[in-house]
């Protein structure tokens, strides 16, 4: 579950730190530091929950294959 | 609960796991904090030349800067009362004594630091930008304006690489040694290329089989929301998101999956497995835990280095970024602009650390700030240690070891021999390692052929240094007395016609004074002499020469000589090229001789001269073809030499460039530069990291926390940044650029790794019996840890060495290398810029191969050496 949770957690961190620059470059926001900053930490965080998560997802069913 | 070492220990006290998150988390951020502050305070020192420990600045720290670096023109915001600003400063600091003058010194730094970290550093010194109906002329608004178009640009990777890594990691998994597994494994050492090569043989790709170029500025933002424009946006973005994502994706895959597949072997995992733990707390519990700090801390040295690639990327497509605004303030020397953006730079890593830490601190419950979750000494036990170690200072005869055994008494060259006795001892263990693992490597056929082309790249280092000595390469790059001119420009390499149906034409060279152009001299009736000059050689081509040269030095006293030219083809036409008197140069081309296009029909010299008009096909006729020049002299002594140059389109190894240059001067002068400086800078950075860790590890307390502290400064600094500007505004010297590049490296993700391994060393039994007999400090670190570390330290070495090369060649492309010496990325550089990618990318070609080839070879070697050193990865 910690896995899947991550992976999801992890897709919509990626998603906010693509969407709130690309809609101020586009200027449908304004620009403002706090908001890039922020969108940079939510892109990277999420890229890494996400791989955490997978590699998880990973190790458990390959340790499920193993047991049969 | 009392110890063997007679100290009282404490248990830990219990908190919940929210206090403990936020407190660690807290913490963190107050230590990032100060770190971004010392960041920073190096980056205005550097800025500053170092003026800011004399106090004499202004009350602007944009305005001030501005002028240090143009005098001539004062800058920033409040410039016209910064003059009276310095002077009352200053004297108050000169007035100032004692305590006092510290407190006003530490006033005036943390002023300018301060106004550093919050980007209030005045208006842009020489250039602005125009978005949306706004003229953004602050540092701080032009770097807001442009900071989204290179999240974007990072964040979009970022969304492709979640999406795809974690889809190839799902299919790796469903089969181990899979053709995926093999395919990543086997491709994983591409993540050592920066993100600009790919870049590079993405847009060759996209310009000639898809006429697709997304290189170029956009040359103005919207001011509101068009929908045209996201289209256009996607277009212009996709090569650069494309090339970030591939540098990035196979060592996320590989590093992941390897680091599991490590520590899932081990004895505890299978324990835990038989005693029957579900796979899923065994994969989070048991799994996971140890493998995070590893992972965090990789994670993050691969997010820095992305914002170290940012500049280039940016700059070789032109997006206009942070890193290209940071590239063209470096042009304009605008340095409170540079400062501004060193700054945000610093901040983005900070981000990305402080949040890698934050998930790190929930997902491991062990994490913790302080003393809680660890044993800690009492009182009393502390105080025990300090009346031990003053007592050691005040009696140095007396001194004992931990254990109370006597140490020794030695003299200083004592100490001093014994040292340099441990680092040999440690230098021949290393090698007699090393060489035992050579032995290992020749099983595998990829570290053969790597050390095949590690071999190859050597010898021919060796052949170029002793052939083409270092002042005659310099001078022969430089193009000094003219010994380019007699090649063709932008000529393919030779070999190039062994895959063309019709060869294209090489250069052909007839001069009289080598005696490949005959000459006849007669006498006319009045005994003044007439020379003819025949011309003969043989075309085989279809293809026209590029060019037709001529350069004729008359020998006369005062009337000048008459020539005429006649070019007789193979079919027999005679073609009257015309006579003149004189020429305005010696040297002439025919396409750009005004006087000898009156004999030439058409649009190039080379068409008339060489295709027969009544053929259809516009070919060049094959055969033997003679230029006959006469020259009539109206004085009794008179002669005269001239060389023909018929200029082809190819020529030798490696073709030419704009400038004629032959490159595989360049090729070859690449080769030992590239190798020099990625083994020294490689070698340098290793041993020094290895070796600071070791203090680290060995005497733990302050010296350990410092360099904790140093590491974490350094990951906050942007480190290329930093070095582009020592580069640009002090010295381009090789040696200046190696010594910067180390002295960055030096704290980087090196140290935790060796840190992480020595501290595990220093559990050792045998440790602690060599401190029982009074081993001293140093030897134990040289003799006892050091070589157990040699097997880290090998691989380690070989893997940063192409990244040192690339380092190399990505700095020759900014243009911030040393200006004489030629190597592969100058001629990148000459070459994208003389449009190598709109015709002529074959230019490219042969760098980049060498590049590569230089890559691979190390590489190879590196993943066979991390299979013999760590034998679980035998299987991945």
């Amino acid at each position: 579950m910690f896995s899947k949770k991550s992976i999801v957690i992890g897709f919509f961190l990626v998603l906010f730190g693509f969407l709130a620059p690309f809609l101020m470059v586009l200027k449908i926001i304004p620009s403002s530091f706090w908001l890039s900053f922020l969108s940079h930490g939510a892109s990277v965080s999420g890229l890494f929950l996400g791989l955490i998560g997978a590699s998880g997802y990973i190790e458990t069913r390959r340790r499920k294959k193993s047991d049969y | 609960m009392e110890t063997e070492a007679g100290s009282d220990l404490r248990l830990p006290q219990e908190t919940g796991p929210f206090s403990r998150v936020i407190k660690y988390t807290i913490f963190r951020g107050l230590t990032l904090l100060l770190a971004v502050m010392v960041g920073v305070y190096l980056t205005i020192f550097i800025a500053s030349r170092g003026r800011i420990i004399e106090g004499d600045r202004g009350d602007n720290l944009g305005g001030w800067l501005g002028h240090i670096w143009r005098p001539s023109g004062v800058t920033g915001a409040g410039s016209a009362e910064r003059y009276e600003d310095i002077a009352a400063e200053q004297l108050a600091l000169e007035k100032a004594e004692g305590v006092e003058k510290v407190w006003v010194f530490l006033k005036y730094n943390f002023d300018l630091v301060y106004q550093g970290m919050t980007l209030d550093l005045g208006e842009v010194a020489n250039f602005w930008t125009y978005s949306g109906g706004e003229v953004n002329d602050t540092v701080s608004a032009l770097i807001r304006d442009t900071l989204p178009r290179t999240l974007l640009l990072f964040g979009t990777s970022n969304l492709l690489l979640f999406f795809v890594s974690i889809w190839l990691a799902l299919r790796i998994s469903q089969r181990n040694h899979s053709i995926w597994d093999k395919l990543v494994a086997f491709l994983s050492p591409l993540s050592a290329i920066p993100g600009w090569i790919y870049g590079l043989f993405l847009t060759v790709i996209a310009v000639r089989y898809l006429d697709f170029n997304s290189r170029g500025m956009i040359s103005s933002w919207p001011g509101e929301f068009q929908i045209e424009f996201v289209f256009f946006f996607v277009k212009r973005f996709s090569l650069p998101i494309l090339a970030l994502f591939i540098s990035k994706l196979f060592q996320s895959v590989y590093s992941w999956r390897t680091f599991f597949m490590i520590y899932s072997a081990e004895d505890y995992i299978e324990l835990a497995q038989a005693k029957g733990i579900p796979n899923r707390m065994l994969t989070r519990r048991y799994l996971m835990k140890p493998t995070l700090p590893a992972i965090v801390t990789r994670f993050s040295m691969m997010m820095v280095s992305i914002w170290q690639e940012a500049i280039v990327l940016e700059l070789f497509f032109s997006v206009s970024g942070i890193g290209h605004l940071f590239y063209r303030a470096l042009e304009q020397n605008d340095m409170p602009l540079i400062v501004g953006l060193t700054v945000v730079f610093s901040y983005l890593l900070v981000i990305s650390v402080f949040f890698l830490d934050f998930i790190y601190a929930i997902v491991d419950p062990r994490v913790r700030l302080g003393s809680e979750g660890r044993l800690t000494a009492s009182r009393r036990s502390i105080i025990l240690r300090l009346k031990r170690q003053i007592s050691s200072w005040l009696n140095p005869l007396n001194r004992k070891t931990r254990y109370g055994v006597q140490k020794v008494r030695t003299t200083f060259i004592q100490r001093v021999k014994g040292i340099f006795a441990d680092f040999w001892w440690a230098v021949r263990y290393a090698f007699e390692l090393s060489w035992e693992n050579l032995k290992q490597l020749l099983r595998y056929k990829s570290a053969v052929a790597g050390l095949v082309i590690i071999a190859i790249l050597v010898i021919v280092s060796i052949y170029t240094v002793v052939t083409i000595p270092y002042s005659q390469a310099v001078s022969m790059w430089r193009g000094e007395g003219n010994i380019w001119v007699d090649n063709p420009q932008k000529a393919r390499p030779a070999w190039f016609n062994l895959f063309l149906k019709d060869d294209l034409p090489e250069t052909i060279v007839l001069d009289t004074a080598d005696g490949t152009a005959q000459k006849l001299i007669t006498f006319d009736d009045d005994g003044f002499p007439q020379v003819d000059l025949f011309y003969d050689f043989d075309y085989p081509y279809r293809g026209t020469p590029q060019e037709i040269v001529m350069e004729i030095i008359p020998e006369y006293e005062t009337k000048l000589p008459f020539f005429s030219f006649t070019w007789i083809t193979p079919d027999g036409r005679e073609l009257d090229l015309g006579s003149y008197s004189s020429f305005a140069a010696n040297r002439f081309t025919f396409s750009q001789y005004n006087k000898l296009q009156q004999g030439i029909v058409g649009e190039k010299p080379q068409e008339f001269l060489f295709v027969d008009p009544s053929a259809e096909d516009g070919k060049a006729v094959p055969g033997k073809y003679q230029l006959h020049v006469r020259a009539r002299f109206f004085e009794p002594e008179g002669d005269v030499e001239a060389k023909l140059v018929i200029l082809g389109e190819v020529f030798g190894l490696a073709g030419t460039d704009f400038r004629r240059r032959d490159l595989t001067l360049a090729l070859l002068w690449g080769t030992p530069v590239a190798l020099s400086f990625g083994f020294l800078a490689a070698i340098c950075s290793s041993l020094l990291s290895m070796v600071i860790a070791a203090f680290g590890a060995w005497y733990r307390g302050w010296v350990d926390g410092l360099v904790q502290r140093l590491v974490e400064i350094n990951m906050v600094l942007p480190a290329f940044p930093v070095a582009l500007m020592v580069y640009n505004f002090y010295s381009k010297r090789i040696w200046v650029i190696l010594g910067v590049t180390v002295l960055l490296s030096i704290f980087g993700g090196g140290i935790k790794t060796y840190r992480s391994v020595f501290l595990q060393v220093r559990e050792n039994l045998y440790i602690e019996s060599a401190q029982s007999y009074g081993t001293s400090n140093l030897r134990m670190i040289f003799r006892y840890m050091i070589p157990r570390v040699i097997s880290v330290l090998i691989p380690q070495v070989v893997v940063l060495i192409p990244g040192y090369v690339f380092l190399e060649t990505t700095l020759a492309y900014l243009n911030m290398s040393d200006p004489y010496l030629p190597t592969w990325g100058k001629v990148l550089r000459d070459s994208l810029n003389s449009g190598a990618l709109s015709g002529d990318t074959y230019l490219l070609a042969m760098p980049m191969a060498w590049l590569m080839l230089t890559a691979f070879g190390f590489l190879f070697v590196a993943l066979a050496l991390e299979k013999i050193f760590n034998p679980r990865l035998k299987d991945v």
